[in-house]
């Protein structure tokens, strides 16, 4: 061994300058470590001639920093489509090459790239429920298929609810769970579900951790948080609802890009086969909108592309489609509505199933449910354009904060008194029961 | 070279091993400490019975823990101040999972779970770690808009085979580093000493803070007759103001865990804290110099507080396999190759501890958290507080036959040049030598039951 280590002192620690050996490709994202991680560390080996920098930047950072001078990026991609709208919109977008575009599929005619050619799709995730099959089974539930399902009274205190507003991945969750529906069997949805769950404004997998600790049974989360758990051990199960929203994340070439060929290297590499596949691994797992890429799916994985009992799920909607503008105003009314009031509306909702127990025939039951289910704002309210505009500005307008804060408070006096209405009716309706 | 131990010692290290396998169970004192478990997510499970509040501060922790910073100015204050100057954008990052960071396998691919330290070489045998004066004590590959990453270090390798008996043989590989596209001068060879060091496991350290300086130094007084004789490395606390025994750091360089997470956080991040209020910047680097100006405490204390209990929360996972016979047959070995004097099989946390969950707890985390001299071929030559070029400390040995199914990339050693649990053994030398040369002298059989009592614990 002495001649081993001998040997092996040999080699020394040199120091030199060597020549650049590698080119600087530069990437804004908004993904987690984990994905970041696979894709450098794959697309460094597959591409040795470029050496990755991320810039992490949430959307609306990495709006402000792509169209400032500050920007020193060559390639966003992300999961924000709001954002290459705008920035396409702007001319701040190269337009890639067709051969790019081609390999992203359409899931049941619907196709995820910018019909203008300047971003691509590189993956889909959808919301559904994560559910504890144990917990299931100990408290004698039918394992749920659809939204409407965790509404029903045996899912009391069992669900976990993110809250939109406050969850990032949760910010088209009101939209998602209306789909299908018209807007007032799509309010109804959300607030007889909210009202037999546990709000979570905590970020993270909190919600996978909720359920798989048992402490609720279910779940409302993004499917690739539970699929990542369940695939790295935990016992859970994930459902897709009957309608399923999927959430698209893409990938552009900036204008300014200073590495051009190296941009459309890593597009390449992100829509390629191998890109595809990666998003399989146990720590992203993630939807590949390369439909060819699926051959190599683990057992059990989830295909959009052959998901027939959601055939005609992603659109047309029965309501209108989830404009971006539209989901921070259905965020608000949310909060204005359910948020604020969460407690009691869990107690009005469990009294009103008590007295359905009691006298399912009281006809009195029917305003309460009413009262507590009416969206507090018109269908043609929340699609104004004007109040869409004035909420996505807020933090940013004096005006239009003060705008917003006038219908919340509106929205929350509605609320209130609709649930000071349901609550004395409910208290009625007890008492004569018990008379 | 013969190693001699006190008598009471050997005892105390052969009851410990062996207590552990006859009663089967390792953990059954500590249920409150540790989680049964054996997959991908193995280091990142929460020690059961925790207060709501003390939950919410782990979930709190844990989301710091895995957020990605990002470079200011930024809508989210909380997340901002990456830079000017830093190695990666998350604690994540080079602690995927919460596992052992990785070393590059080859010249073309960059560090993603590794760092370089820099330092000139001290002029008397007293001078505390000088840090590089271009570049500081940390290489930092990355730069903010406006500043120059630092530049890259570049690894090679050259293999060697080693013969064991009974006819195997494994390939050991012994990194160079060189430096590429250097933004802020050339590093001279003749008085820059350099270290690289993979990130560790996450696991278990709040229980080895928890232990307090009168257990180390009895350890290193019960060691101090053998060949094994560890010594405490003294280091710099930032907080007290003095000098204490080191517990953190691949060289005991860091006094405690709340100091080695502040340390990773402006050292990796360029992430400011009250611990560290100040960017890193060097004379030099201008620019980094013009930025990081009135940076103050990026990181707010409750911050730092919630990354801190989340650290002291995470549960070390429970030994396994302790009836199998291989694991059982490996114990006996562990122990008679004498690698149970320095990977110390037991060490009782004091009854005053500032955490009352650990206050007397026995805790088997298979380190004296001692420097010793593992030789020359694992030196780097680079002095840090009393620690010479060649002594380290004993890395604790729990939960390590998980790392490959938490990271499968997982390395092992300071550097990452081992590559299996076997390969890092038959680098041990200097005090090690003895145990090495046991090993490589086993048969076959033995070997691999040896290995498996490493990745039972």
């Amino acid at each position: 061994m002495k001649s081993v280590f001998n040997a092996l002192l040999l080699v020394v620690t040199l120091f030199s300058q060597l020549s650049a050996a590698s080119e600087r490709l530069v990437v804004v994202t908004s993904y987690p470590q984990e994905v970041i991680s696979h894709f450098e560390a794959a697309f460094e080996d597959a591409y040795p001639a470029y050496q990755l920098a991320f810039i992490w930047k949430q959307s609306n950072d990495a709006l402000t920093f792509i169209t400032s001078k500050q920007n020193v990026a060559d390639v966003y991609w992300t999961p924000s489509k709001s954002n290459f709208t705008k920035l396409s919109q702007a001319g701040a977008l190269i337009k890639l090459d067709d051969g790019l575009l081609s390999s992203v599929g359409s899931i049941h005619g619907v196709s995820f790239n910018d019909p203008n050619g300047y971003y691509a799709a590189t993956e889909i995730a959808g919301l559904g429920m994560v559910v504890n099959p144990a917990e299931i089974a100990n408290l004698k539930l039918t394992p749920p298929t659809d939204w409407t399902d965790l509404a029903a009274p045996n899912y009391k205190a069992k669900v976990a609810f993110p809250i939109p507003s406050k969850i990032g991945f949760a910010t088209g969750l009101l939209g998602a769970m209306m789909q299908g529906k018209t807007w007032e069997e799509g309010w109804q949805t959300i607030v007889t579900v909210a009202a037999n769950a546990k709000l979570v404004d905590s970020g993270a997998t909190f919600i996978t951790d909720e359920v798989a600790s048992g402490k609720e049974a279910v779940g409302i989360t993004m499917d690739f948080f539970a699929a990542s758990a369940i695939a790295k051990g935990a016992n859970l199960r994930y459902v897709y609802p009957l309608h399923v929203t999927y959430s698209p994340a893409h990938i552009a070439i900036l204008k300014n890009a200073s590495n051009v060929v190296g941009a459309k290297a890593f597009v390449a590499f992100a829509l390629s086969t191998q890109g595809q596949a990666l998003l399989f691994h146990p720590d992203i797992r993630k939807l590949p909108v390369n439909e060819s890429v699926y051959a190599q799916k683990p057992s059990g994985y989830f295909n959009p592309f052959q998901n027939e009992a959601n055939a005609a799920s992603i659109l047309p909607y029965k309501d209108e489609p989830p404009k971006l503008g539209r989901i921070t105003v259905l965020n608000s009314m949310f909060d204005a509505a359910i948020t604020l009031h969460h407690a009691r509306l869990v107690a009005i909702y469990s009294q009103y199933h008590e007295a359905m127990r009691a006298n399912p025939n009281d006809e009195r039951l029917h305003a309460v449910i009413t009262l507590i289910t009416s969206p507090v704002a018109s269908k043609m309210e929340v699609n104004d354009l004007a109040l869409q505009h004035a909420f996505s500005v807020r933090t940013k307008e004096e005006k239009a904060e003060r705008l917003a804060k006038q219908y919340e408070a509106a929205w929350a006096n509605l609320a209130n008194e609709r649930y000071i209405k349901a609550s004395l009716l409910l208290d009625d309706i007890v008492a004569k029961n018990i008379n | 070279m013969k190693m001699k131990l006190h008598l009471p010692f050997l005892g105390f290290t052969l009851l410990s091993v062996l207590g552990c396998v006859l009663t089967g169970n390792a953990f059954e004192d500590n249920e409150d400490l540790h989680v049964k478990i054996t997959n991908a997510e193995s280091y990142t499970q929460v020690m059961p019975n925790l207060t709501d509040d003390e939950y919410r501060q782990f979930l709190h922790g844990r989301s710091l823990f895995k957020q990605a910073w990002t470079i200011p100015p930024s809508e989210d204050k909380r997340a901002s101040g990456l830079g000017p100057l830093y190695n990666r954008f998350s604690c994540v990052a080079c602690h995927l999972a919460n596992g052992r960071g990785f070393a590059p396998n080859g010249p073309e691919q960059t560090m993603k779970a590794m760092l370089v330290r820099l330092s000139v070489k001290p002029e008397t045998k007293h001078d505390v770690v000088k840090p590089h004066p271009s570049y500081g004590d940390q290489l930092n590959e990355f730069g903010v808009p406006g500043v120059a990453g630092e530049g890259r270090a570049v690894i090679r390798y050259s293999e060697t085979l080693v013969r064991l008996s009974g006819g195997e043989s494994v390939s050991l590989r012994m990194p160079s580093m060189m430096f590429e596209n250097l933004a802020y001068g050339s590093i001279s060879p003749e008085n820059t000493l350099t270290s690289a060091r993979i990130a560790p496991a996450m696991i278990g350290m709040g229980l080895l803070d928890a232990i307090d300086e009168p257990t180390i130094l009895q350890l290193a007084a019960q060691q101090k007759s053998t060949n094994m004789a560890g010594k405490p490395n003294y280091v710099w606390d930032a907080k007290q103001n003095k000098m204490v025994i080191g517990k953190f750091g691949w060289k005991a360089n860091v006094p405690n865990l709340k100091q080695q997470i502040a340390s990773a956080f402006v050292g990796d991040l360029g992430i400011t804290s009250t611990i560290f209020k100040h960017h890193p910047c060097t004379a030099m680097q201008l620019d980094c110099l013009a930025m990081a100006k009135n940076a103050g405490a990026e990181l707010a204390d409750d911050q730092l507080d919630a990354i801190d209990f989340y650290h002291r929360a995470l549960a070390v996972p429970r030994a396994r396999n302790q009836q199998d016979s291989d694991v059982i047959l490996g114990a006996k070995l562990f122990n008679e190759a004498k690698c149970a004097v320095c990977h110390v099989t037991e060490m009782k946390i004091a009854g005053d501890a500032s955490y009352a969950k650990f206050r007397n707890k026995i805790i088997r985390p298979y380190t004296d958290l001692l420097l010793h001299d593992m030789g020359v071929a694992l030196a780097d030559n680079r002095p840090d507080f009393l620690a010479s070029g060649q002594e380290w400390r004993t890395a604790p040995l729990w939960g390590i036959g998980l790392a490959k199914i938490v990271n499968e990339k997982s390395g092992y050693l300071h550097d990452g040049r081992a590559r299996s649990i076997l390969e890092a053994v038959l680098w041990h030398d200097g005090e090690a030598a003895e145990s090495r040369e046991f090993v490589v002298k086993m048969t076959p059989v033995d070997r691999k039951a040896l290995i498996k009592f490493v990745e039972s614990i």
